[in-house]
């Protein structure tokens, strides 16, 4: 593949620029049998990175790093358009699947939409369910997909009762499945005590947080204790 | 002074608006209220006038902030408790009556404004209203242009929060200070177009944002100046996306810092005291006195620029009375013991001086047990024995 990095660059920098039409002109031109997929996949990931860290900086707002994930979702669409069947389907089937929703009874997808794309940009394979959803399509997309990870959130403290149900169901059919909480209404010992093996702070550290619990629950340790 | 404007609220049974006092009258009061607090118990009006006069009073003045929460000692449900102005006031005086505490935030749902302004609505039997999210009213920039001013009389859920006001105050009278509540002009364009797109619009075209927050805060002007000549003692503004949460402090000064300055001068014309509510993290509390001076802010998390309680008291503890900040969380799992050290180390770093109100960062919880709310207004009680 080419070894020269200067197109992929300025993808990323496109990215973190918030620049949509400026990644949508660097797709297009990119020869697609000098760079793969997962070069430009990466690109675009990086430029996603660079601007989760900027948001972890306070140079970045939300308004920012929404705009930014356009930009991403841009590229990453354009390549699955233009060039589906260089999408390496074997390294879709390693990554890590998160099964990510707002749990019944809530409607604030926001910080769930910027989870689930950060995730994404982190190199999880992500189910997102949307919001709303019913706790028996959680389990069935469990299932289907045979989940590593399951990210909830709600932004309301009237959800609580019935994510706690979710909660109990799901560790009891699927053990495997580690469980990551997220919210305005939680801190870590409401999660611990909602029976959740790992807590998000905010949508930006989510996938430290997913990444420390895949790590920490493959050797069977609870994040939070 | 307009004498009439004190007299007549006192003649009806209710607090007339504090504007209408002399500042050194005030302070006469918040000071002879300070002395007499170390041999009586205050009421809870002294109590809170003491407190925002920054003295201090008998003990600290507490908020519970129980709105929907009340609902649990009437018997009634949300959709009842939304749009049915007589049983809501109900459920916060029941609320107040079995919890306590000193000040009544009618902070009714955050859908009211967005409701009269066309936005289609859910009324779930278990949770507050909210957006239908498939559906709404501003489905791209080019619809912002298209938000219309409504009058106060025609839109049916503001009308019925008026008359929520007016049941309360003459409820309550003297007892509490009774606070009414509008959510910020962003605050309603996020129910109407979205939160994530509105974000997003504030970036890419916030002269279509700001354009379209000219109709929605002459309607919030008008519906804070009904409020008003109800008798309240006061309306919070939320101003949420004055936060981390989100707008950068600069496009919130940009944005809708010029519209929530309108609003605030509305309520001090009729000498109401102005507050915020802002639950959102790293708020900006820089900003919003900049642009609102508001005599209180109700707060979740510390503003941007402190690290500490104790740092955010010596930063601002004499540029606004501090409402907070229990976390939900804690009043969710903790125990009654665990929320009363909470609000013990809180009122350790921010009473001194007065100018604390104890209270949670965000509305108590609607559908968790009221039993720490009464541990807030225990610990409150027990301070110091």
């Amino acid at each position: 593949m080419n070894s020269d990095n200067t197109i992929l660059q300025t993808l990323e920098e496109s990215v973190f620029s918030k620049d949509i039409e400026r990644v949508s002109l660097v797709v297009s031109r990119i020869d697609i049998q000098s760079y793969s997929p997962t070069e430009i996949i990466n690109a675009l990931s990086r430029g996603i990175e660079k601007a989760r860290e900027y948001f972890k900086n306070g140079i970045f707002s939300i308004p920012d790093l929404l705009v930014a994930i356009d930009a991403y979702r841009h590229g990453i669409n354009y390549l699955k358009e233009i060039a589906p069947k260089l999408m390496n389907q074997k390294t879709e089937d390693e990554k890590p699947r998160v099964v990510i929703g707002v749990v019944e009874g809530d409607v604030h997808d926001m910080g769930k939409n910027i989870v689930a794309a950060v995730l994404e940009a982190s190199g999880y394979h992500v189910y997102d369910l949307g919001r709303n959803v019913p706790n028996e399509t959680f389990l069935e997309t469990i299932r289907s997909t045979k989940a590593d990870i399951l990210a909830l959130s709600t932004m309301m403290s009237t959800p609580l009762a019935n994510m706690r149900i979710l909660i109990e169901m799901t560790k009891t059919t699927y053990p495997h499945t580690a469980i990551i909480v997220g919210g305005a209404p939680f801190d870590a010992d409401l999660a611990r005590r909602m029976g959740a093996d790992g807590y998000a702070e905010n949508a930006i550290t989510a996938p430290d947080e997913t990444n420390k619990l895949l790590i920490s629950f493959a050797s069977d340790k609870k994040l939070i204790k | 002074m307009n004498i009439s404007k004190i007299i007549k609220p006192l003649t009806k049974g209710y607090l007339p608006p504090l504007g209408e006092f002399p500042d050194y009258l005030l302070d006469f009061a918040a000071n002879l209220s300070k002395f007499r607090g170390r041999f009586q118990k205050l009421t809870s009006v002294e109590r809170v006038l003491t407190a925002i006069r920054h003295k201090e009073p008998d003990r600290v003045p507490v908020a519970t902030i129980v709105c929907a929460g009340g609902r649990q000692v009437s018997g009634i449900t949300f959709p009842e408790y939304s749009l049915n102005a007589e049983k809501a006031a109900q459920a916060f005086v029941d609320g107040l009556d079995f919890a306590g505490g000193d000040v009544v935030v009618l902070l009714l749902d955050l859908s009211v404004e967005a409701a009269d302004l066309g936005q289609k609505m859910e009324y779930p039997e278990n949770s507050t209203p909210r957006p239908d999210f498939n559906n709404h009213i501003i489905r791209d920039v080019s619809d912002y242009e298209r938000i219309k001013v409504v009058d106060i009389k025609d839109a049916p859920r503001m009308s019925e929060y008026v008359r929520l006001c007016h049941k309360v105050v003459r409820k309550i009278g003297f007892r509490s200070i009774v606070s009414g509540f509008i959510f910020g002009p962003l605050g309603v364009l996020a129910m109407m177009r979205g939160a994530e797109n509105m974000f997003k619009d504030c970036l890419l075209h916030p002269a279509k944002v700001k354009k379209a927050c000219e109709p929605i805060t002459e309607v919030l002007i008008n519906f804070a100046d009904a409020q008003c000549q109800t008798g309240v003692s006061a309306i919070a503004i939320d101003t949420l996306f004055a936060s981390r949460n989100g707008l950068s402090k600069k496009l919130w000064e940009e944005i809708e810092g010029p519209f929530s300055r309108e609003i605030t001068k509305k309520i001090k014309e009729h000498g109401l005291i102005v507050g915020v509510h802002n639950c959102g993290h790293d708020i900006y509390f820089d900003a919003q006195i900049k642009f609102m001076e508001p005599e209180f802010i109700s707060f979740a998390h510390l503003p941007d620029d402190c690290h500490t309680q104790k740092e955010m008291k010596h930063r601002y503890g004499d540029q606004t009375t501090l409402v907070g900040y229990v976390p939900t969380p804690l009043l969710v799992h903790g125990t009654p013991k665990q929320v009363m050290e909470e609000c013990w180390r809180q009122i350790d770093d921010l009473a001194p001086g007065g100018g604390y109100i104890l209270a949670p960062g965000c509305e108590y919880p609607p559908n968790i047990p009221l039993t720490n709310a009464i541990a807030m207004v225990n610990a409150a009680n027990k301070y110091g024995i």
